[in-house]
């Protein structure tokens, strides 16, 4: 299916919507996980504006696609899709990271609707994801699995025994997306530890894996629309991405993972991402 | 002498027949589907038979991916590998999502009494019952174990069910029912009761019989349910004996006797001797001689009990 130019566009101007939701949180809990939250903003706007089968007026619906977000700390795009979607009124964004709210540093199934699975401790929601879909085989069910994961977060042996059942399993509904920053809390991933190379292991897994560029919605949509890439494998989908996109200086600078703001820079921001005449 | 029984059978066979009854029940297995009782199961059921190879951390992860999809996964693998290789997927995936699974260990304590200390579990009902809204069964004998997994199915929630190898005998009759949380007075004593779980009970009940015969009034309640305790009992039961014998085939840090005096201490503060593997990295060898050194057998429960009544 040929992705148009105005559906690009349409794309393009949600994802600065979801990028503004986040400064949004940020002001208000005063700090959050910038960088992969920004990374993964145009894979989650294709995801759940172009590809999720779900209903934000039924969250439980069964025939669901599920989305679940691996690398938890990247909750502020989570939550700011899930309220673009619909799913909780906007306002509850403002009330990110205060006592109690709906909204903390990691996501809760319990506290806010549309999330899937309590992540936050990284290398967990490939097997969530995994469980979901291998139940989705047992009951005929068509739905589709798709969970994002950093390129840091891959360097946990729980991701490896998920993906080894996984591919054992048959499970063409599932699909991991790596969003490859290239960057995690402590530098550069290939310094940090180097999980290269991405392709040759989820291959070796019995996985199909394919590459795309993780801002381009082109891309992006080329491959999700047309899943699974081989029946009863499972897909991996690695989305070259930069960390911080979208706002200039924290692009590329892993300081910006957890972005706690200065005035100055918080004023930047409000500029560049065009909020000041909102 | 009565018939013996493999707890790990009479749970897989138990599951088995629930899963008749409702198709959402799976087994679970990482490897070890014949020595975790789910072989009549994965022949009955063959595609309800899930084989996870060797990755419990996954597997767990997995287990609450199907419950949150509305299956019934029941995973039974050996103790320390289900409990403690991937605690945090426990903590995280079940308790913290509140996922319908239940996790069975099986060999726990001293069973694999020859493999040493990566295969024995004295640290599992530590760890697990200081997780929040958990449930932690430790069931006694061939018809408890069967009875509570049928409460357990029936239970929303996820369950830890500690289970061992050594063949048990009966002592409840088939009438028995279990509740989950509830302890059982099986006598009454004034001088001491000994308060103990699983494959414990029968020995204390003998060891009790031994200390009838020597004079000394003692009392034995069996436990099944570690968390939640039975706190109406206890409390009744401290008001009623001198001193309370905790009994398990466990640490004694963090075990049945810990949440024992957890509770006791603030209610009602008495005497508690806590029985139980000391705080050290256990022994191997033939497994009654093993639990002999550690005073875990009849013999070592009575001579324990004289010492605490300075009777010796």
């Amino acid at each position: 299916m040929k992705i148009t130019d105005a559906q690009i566009d349409n794309l393009n101007k949600i994802a600065l919507n979801l990028r503004r939701n986040i400064i949004r949180m940020i002001q208000s809990g005063q700090g959050g996980h910038l960088g992969g939250s920004f990374s993964c903003i145009e894979i989650i706007t294709a995801l759940y504006f172009s590809v999720l089968q779900c209903n934000p007026q039924d969250p439980q619906w069964e025939n669901r696609d599920r989305f679940i977000l691996s690398a938890g700390h990247k909750c502020l795009a989570l939550y700011s899709v899930l309220a673009e979607k619909g799913y909780f009124d906007k306002n509850l964004l403002d009330t990110y990271d205060s006592l109690n709210s709906p909204l903390p540093g990691h996501p809760d199934r319990h506290k806010l609707p549309g999330v899937e699975a309590n992540t936050g401790s990284l290398g967990h929601g490939l097997a969530i994801g995994g469980g979901m879909a291998l139940a989705g085989k047992i009951d005929q069910k068509n739905y589709k699995v798709y969970v994002l994961m950093g390129d840091g977060e891959i360097a946990e042996g729980s991701v490896w025994e998920a993906a080894e059942i996984a591919s054992h399993h048959k499970l063409d509904n599932l699909i991991a997306i790596i969003d490859r920053n290239k960057l995690q809390i402590h530098g550069n991933t290939k310094d940090v530890l180097n999980t290269e190379s991405l392709s040759a292991k989820w291959s070796s897994f019995g996985w199909q894996t394919l590459e795309v560029d993780g801002h381009d919605f082109g891309e992006i949509l080329g491959v999700l629309k047309n899943l699974p890439v081989k029946k009863d494998h499972p897909t991996c989908i690695i989305a070259n991405t930069i960390k911080g996109k979208g706002l200039s200086f924290a692009e590329n600078n892993y300081k910006y993972h957890y972005w706690k703001p200065t005035d100055k820079e918080m004023k930047k921001a409000l500029v560049e991402l065009g909020m000041n005449d909102l | 002498m009565k018939e013996l029984t493999d707890p790990r059978k009479v749970f897989g066979k138990q599951v088995l027949e629930l899963a008749k009854q409702d198709s959402r029940i799976l087994a679970i297995s990482t490897d070890s589907s014949g020595s975790s009782g789910f072989a009549p199961f994965k022949e009955y059921f063959p595609e309800r038979h899930l084989e996870f190879g060797l990755t419990e951390q996954a597997a767990i992860g997995f287990c609450a991916g199907l419950a949150l999809s509305g299956k019934i996964p029941f995973f039974c693998a050996i103790t320390p590998f289900i409990t403690m290789r991937c605690y945090e997927q426990v903590r995280d995936d079940l308790v913290y999502t509140f996922a319908n699974v239940k996790i069975i260990g099986r060999n726990s304590g001293l069973d694999y009494s020859y493999l040493g200390y990566t295969h024995q579990s004295l640290e599992d009902i530590a760890i697990i019952r200081s997780l929040p809204n958990m449930v932690v069964i430790a069931p006694s004998d061939p018809i408890e174990i069967a009875a509570c997994a049928k409460e357990v199915a029936k239970y929303i929630g996820p369950v830890y069910i500690r289970i061992g190898s050594e063949k048990l005998p009966n002592y409840h009759n088939s009438s028995y029912h279990f509740s989950l949380g509830k302890g059982e007075i099986l006598q009454k004593g004034q001088d001491i009761t000994l308060i103990t779980m699983g494959g414990m009970v029968w020995r204390a009940l003998e060891a009790a019989k031994e200390l009838v015969k020597l004079g000394i009034k003692v009392g034995v309640i069996s436990m099944p349910t570690i968390k939640p305790l039975d706190c109406e009992l206890l409390l009744q039961v401290s008001k009623e004996t001198d001193v309370i014998l905790t009994i398990e085939d466990h640490s004694v840090v963090g075990g049945l006797g810990s949440a024992i005096s957890e509770f006791l201490s603030q209610e009602n503060p008495m005497k508690i001797i806590k029985l139980g593997v000391p705080d050290i990295v256990s022994s191997t060898g033939p497994y009654e001689e093993l639990m002999g050194k550690y005073h875990l057998s009849i013999k070592g429960i009575v001579s324990t009990v004289m010492k605490i009544l300075k009777k010796e």
